[in-house]
């Protein structure tokens, strides 16, 4: 099912690599994709991963395994925060953190859709703008997310290129600030 | 609405006619705003959702990753504040509800013109941006920087804007706050 094949890559998958689209959708009025982004993505189990924005603009979410970096290139500005509170129930927390996910999500089989079989997760705590989060998995990997927050707003991301287990060394996740960049760290 | 390539004729007559600010606009870009609160510094980034209209504007503040942090709705009598898990707040004034939900101030009715380059000078005066005047301090003291701009299909748009509480040398700046715009529609 869905749910064991999650289980499965959290606990065998101690990294991946892969591309991803993501588009945003208004529930509730018709379907009507907005801008729509692309990138790719690495991640090492625990805890560290590089979310890579490239089109149409510039953007990087990176994890070194205790802090968070934001970087927006046209803003020329990159944000620290400390890992913990960051990650919380995130989708990066869901695929990326730590294997025990029982602990901060309840999980559930929802079945088929778009060619997936979906596990629904739901944070346990509320200090998330989640609602919930569906994972669509195939030959054990997960191939796509629907994140439902809490004012209407749906996130679609498709994976494409998954590659489970790269070789990764350990210095890929060390962020360095982009020259001239400003700097907010809180 | 259409997106910014396919713009509906705005009502400006001629390029050379100074810039006339429309009442009704909608814009998305990204954010980041370094500001103190209570002695201690803070920092946010992400993105922004603006719908402007005389009687309605509505501004959804999101997460990097695309979640609504909070959707702020302001009609000339009343502000509701809407965030993830909580009870909607309302009020008469939209900026001091904002800066008690959010503990920093969105000048939200200045930027209804700011965003597209109008705004009141200190002496008053109306001032309007464009690539050859690209500062002005307002009469409620923010400074605003319009760095870049690109081309519309008018006249120039902003692209990149910077704005700053307070002048900009003195050390205690309460708030930063760069602004980087994606999409115009009109």
């Amino acid at each position: 099912t869905a749910l064991d094949q999650l289980k499965n890559f959290s606990t065998n998958a101690r990294s991946a690599r892969g591309e991803f689209s993501q588009a945003q959708v208004k529930t509730g009025e018709k379907i009507r994709f907005t801008n729509t982004t692309s990138g790719t993505f690495l991640f090492s189990r625990p805890g560290k991963f590089i979310w890579t924005y490239s089109k149409p603009y510039e953007q990087v979410l990176q994890a070194d395994g205790t802090r968070l970096y934001m970087y927006d290139k046209d803003l020329n500005q990159v944000t620290i925060k400390k890992l913990g509170d960051a990650l919380g129930s995130s989708p990066a927390a869901i695929l990326f953190g730590s294997n025990n996910l029982e602990k901060s999500f309840s999980l559930k089989n929802i079945g088929a859709h778009n060619g997936y079989e979906w596990v629904e997760v739901v944070p346990k705590t509320k200090d998330t703008p989640f609602e919930k989060i569906n994972i669509g998995m195939k030959d054990g990997l997960p191939q796509a997310m629907e994140l439902y927050d809490s004012l209407g707003q749906l996130t679609l991301i498709k994976f494409t290129k998954f590659t489970k287990n790269p070789p990764v060394n350990a210095g890929t996740f060390r962020f360095v600030v982009p020259k001239g960049a400003d700097v907010f760290e809180n | 609405c259409s997106s910014f390539q396919s713009m509906e004729k705005l009502n400006i007559f001629s390029s050379d006619t100074p810039r006339s600010c429309s009442e009704k606009a909608g814009v998305k870009g990204r954010f980041s705003i370094h500001y103190q609160a209570d002695g201690k510094e803070e920092s946010l980034h992400g993105g922004f959702d603006w719908k402007q209209a005389p009687d309605y504007t509505v501004i959804t503040l999101l997460s990097p990753l695309g979640q609504s942090m909070a959707k702020i709705e302001i009609t000339p009598q009343l502000t509701t504040f809407i965030a993830p898990n909580k009870a909607p707040r309302s009020a008469a004034n939209a900026e001091e509800l904002i800066k008690s939900e959010l503990g920093w101030t969105l000048p939200v009715t200045g930027l209804k013109d700011w965003l597209q380059g109008c705004a009141t000078d200190m002496q008053g005066k109306p001032f309007i941006a464009s690539p050859e005047s690209k500062q002005v301090i307002t009469r409620d003291g923010w400074q605003i920087d319009y760095i870049t701009w690109i081309e519309g299909p008018v006249m120039p748009l902003p692209k990149r804007i910077n704005l700053t509480k307070g002048s900009s040398d003195s050390t205690d700046v309460d708030i930063n706050l760069k602004l980087v715009i994606d999409e115009w529609h009109f």
